[in-house]
């Protein structure tokens, strides 16, 4: 930009002769008064300390929340110990053999000499389970509720020893039952098409609904914070003087939905990296199109809810009101997240998230989690789309209208309806 | 010249402007007085769109006010505002780049006006770390940095030390004398007397007074006299066609009503007792100011 030319970047030159007359290395309008706001916006919010730390601690969070649940389950998975207490029959020790094969766990089994050793070695931690001829020890029983592998296979081997009693105490022949009990399954026959990354899609979905909640009520609330900034340290009447309150509003929007989308994208790429390192099972069920789709869906989501919150923001006349300002522009979001989240775990969603997932404040969280579980088709997600457009370009007039008219109001406190009936100004 | 004509503009039931009409000359420092209330600071954001009159316009060069031409306008509101935790450099960039600069050529007017303004070692403070006084002063460069043809200041020296509002003046007069629109309101009345060469008073959203500062305090003719042994200047009191505005320490001010003969005074001080000081004086800008607006 040079200081010397128009928007359309011909010399400063008007016909009019008094004008023509004038010194041509005066400034000139800048040509991009929203870029330069945006640009002001990215610069001061990355050079703050405070946007570094809590970027550095998301990231650490989100790093932390793919990957301790991984390492935990992982622990779980660790080789049992099972004592076989003293000399066993043959029939006995081949029941614990197949029991821990059925049950999928791990097992170590060692030989210990007598009850009390075994239980010794239980109190101990050296061994999980110790089996007798006609008991199973472990440290403490287990609820029925308990799926932990400890829990699981003491359940098994409980009951595959009580068979093995009842059994020999009918006098049927052990081996020919365990080989009938050894015939394979007769196959399932499903219905409808086997959809078999449902439940990692719905675990990726409730990630993917969370994400989005957080995000667009974060960094709205980031625009209007902003906006409250400028207006309650009446920096605002200063800008104005040049810019236009709509050119302040949308370089503010841009700017921060830049470095909202930095950071966003930071964390969402240090989930996926640490996922893929440790193999986790949340985001199995992501492929290209359900994050290209979620990232659709927070970019429209950004566009509805910052002009919305920049709207709140400006008819806020000290920083103590911001957070009641901002709370009815969340309440929608809370409402979707909320929902979506209650439903994301049964099979075939809902009516009323079908509903949520049209209506333009709360489709950008709900539609979304309908896409994730598979209950929503194109053609939903097309009208969805057009409709959430649609409500963003009456919204932006709106919400242009009402920072217009509160921006520069103190004092008493501006109402929804004051700055909605006022007649509109006359340039 | 910039020219306020016929401006209207009403707030709920409350008229701030009421049909507002002046013009400021360039090349010269023009003072906006009023009372509180009167409408000094809608009209000043009336020239910049900020406040949008119902009725009239501001023309500058003889043609509404365009928004491209705002950048050629500096602007210093009545509420200061900067950025608080922004640098004083980096703010003042912004504002010059918002005004259409290069940030080379921002930066340099930057620093020039802070040394000016004896800010230069505290380009790289936050703004909320300077006192308010200081603040003010880069609230004043953020208005002058890129050499503005028209310069808008609602109560620069409100808040201001006497060096600052000496370097302020300082500010005003040499903008002026290269040749921009100086205009700025104030209510330090002695103050615009000593620096403006022209005003315009206003009261109730109209102009109920305005010229140069000359003919104003000179339209009608002012008397200081003393009488010896007189301290309450008594004998003043109830003087046909002679107005008492002041007494200060037996020296009295009066006000002579049109066609009063000056002798006529005389002669009644003389016959209260012996006159020490008897001489003509100008009128203050501030008596003029309060039977302005009282009319």
């Amino acid at each position: 930009m040079t200081p010397n030319a128009t928007p359309n970047g011909t010399p400063d030159v008007a016909p009019d002769v008094t004008i023509a007359a004038e010194d041509t290395t005066r400034p000139s309008r800048p040509s991009r008064p929203v870029l330069l706001v945006a640009g002001r916006e990215i610069r001061e919010r990355t050079r703050a300390k405070s946007f570094k730390i809590t970027t550095i601690i998301s990231l650490l969070a989100v790093a932390a929340a793919v990957i301790v649940p991984h390492v935990l389950s992982s622990n779980n998975k660790t080789v049992l110990s099972v004592g076989l207490v003293g000399q066993l029959p043959g029939p006995v020790e081949d029941a614990v053999r197949g029991t821990t094969g059925l049950t999928g766990v791990k097992v170590r089994t060692v030989t210990v000499p007598d009850r009390a050793s075994a239980e010794a070695q239980i109190r101990q931690g050296q061994l999980d389970v110790a089996v007798t001829g006609d008991a199973v020890i472990v440290k403490r029983t287990f609820s029925d509720t308990d799926t932990s592998s400890r829990a699981q296979l003491t359940r098994a081997l409980a009951s595959s020893l009580g068979l093995l009693r009842g059994l020999q105490a009918n006098a049927i022949d052990v081996s020919a039952a365990q080989r009938a009990l050894a015939s394979p399954p007769v196959p399932v026959q499903g219905l409808v098409a086997p959809t078999p990354t449902r439940d990692s899609q719905r675990a990726t979905a409730l990630l993917g609904n969370i994400l989005l909640y957080v995000f667009l009520s974060l960094y709205g609330t980031w625009i209007l914070m902003g906006v409250v900034e400028e207006k309650t340290s009446r920096v605002v009447e200063v800008l104005l003087a040049t810019l236009r309150p709509r050119q302040l509003l949308a370089g503010k929007v841009l700017g921060i939905g830049a470095v909202a989308l930095i950071q966003g994208l930071l964390i969402v790429t240090t989930a996926l990296v640490c996922a893929a390192a440790t193999g986790s099972n949340y985001l199995k069920g992501t492929n290209v199109s359900l994050l290209g789709q979620t990232f659709m869906w927070f970019l429209l989501g950004f566009a509805f809810y910052a002009m919305l919150y920049g709207a709140a923001g400006s008819m806020v006349s000290r920083q103590s009101e911001a957070q009641n300002a901002a709370f009815p522009v969340t309440v929608p979001l809370l409402v979707a997240y909320l929902f979506a989240f209650t439903v994301l775990p049964s099979n075939h969603g809902n009516m009323f998230l079908t509903v949520l997932s049209f209506f333009p404040p709360t489709a950008p969280i709900a539609m979304p989690a309908r896409v994730a579980v598979g209950g929503a088709g194109l053609l939903d997600v097309a009208i969805s789309t057009a409709l959430m457009l649609v409500a963003i370009v009456w919204l932006a007039r709106v919400a242009g209208t009402v920072y217009s008219r509160a921006i520069l109001r103190t004092g008493k406190k501006t109402t929804w309806r004051e700055v909605l009936r006022r007649p509109a100004p006359t340039t | 010249m910039l020219d306020f004509d016929d401006l209207y503009c009403r707030y709920g039931d409350v008229v701030a402007l009421d049909g507002l009409t002046f013009s400021v000359p360039a090349g010269q420092v023009f003072g906006f007085l009023g009372p509180n209330g009167a409408g000094k600071t809608t009209a000043m954001r009336a020239v910049f769109g900020i406040a949008q009159p119902e009725r009239g316009e501001v023309r500058w060069r003889g043609r509404k006010i365009d928004p491209d031409d705002l950048v050629r306008f500096g602007y210093m509101p009545e509420e200061r505002g900067l950025y608080p935790s922004m640098r004083v450099l980096d703010e003042l960039v912004y504002l010059g780049r918002l005004h259409g600069m290069t940030s080379q050529a921002a930066a340099a007017g930057a620093r020039h006006w802070l040394e000016v303004l004896n800010l230069g070692d505290r380009a790289d403070s936050q703004v909320d770390s300077l006192s308010l006084g200081n603040q003010q002063r880069v609230q004043l460069a953020a208005a002058l940095l890129h050499d503005p043809e028209v310069l808008i200041l609602d109560e620069p020296f409100s808040g201001l030390d006497p060096i600052g509002m000496d370097a302020m003046a300082g500010v005003l007069r040499q903008r002026a004398a290269e040749g921009a629109i100086v205009l700025f309101s104030s209510h330090q009345l002695d103050l615009v007397e000593h620096l403006c060469e022209s005003v315009a008073i206003v009261n109730r959203g109209r102009v109920v007074r305005s010229g140069r500062v000359d003919d104003l305090t000179t339209s009608s003719q002012m008397l200081l006299v003393e009488v010896k042994g007189d301290p309450d200047g008594s004998w003043a009191q109830n003087l046909p066609g002679a107005r008492l505005m002041s007494v200060d320490a037996g020296r009295v001010r009066l006000a002579l009503e049109g066609g009063t003969d000056p002798q006529t005074v005389l002669d009644a001080a003389r016959a209260a007792g012996a006159v020490t000081h008897f001489a003509f004086d100008r009128r203050k800008l501030s008596e003029v100011f309060v039977e302005a607006v009282a009319a």
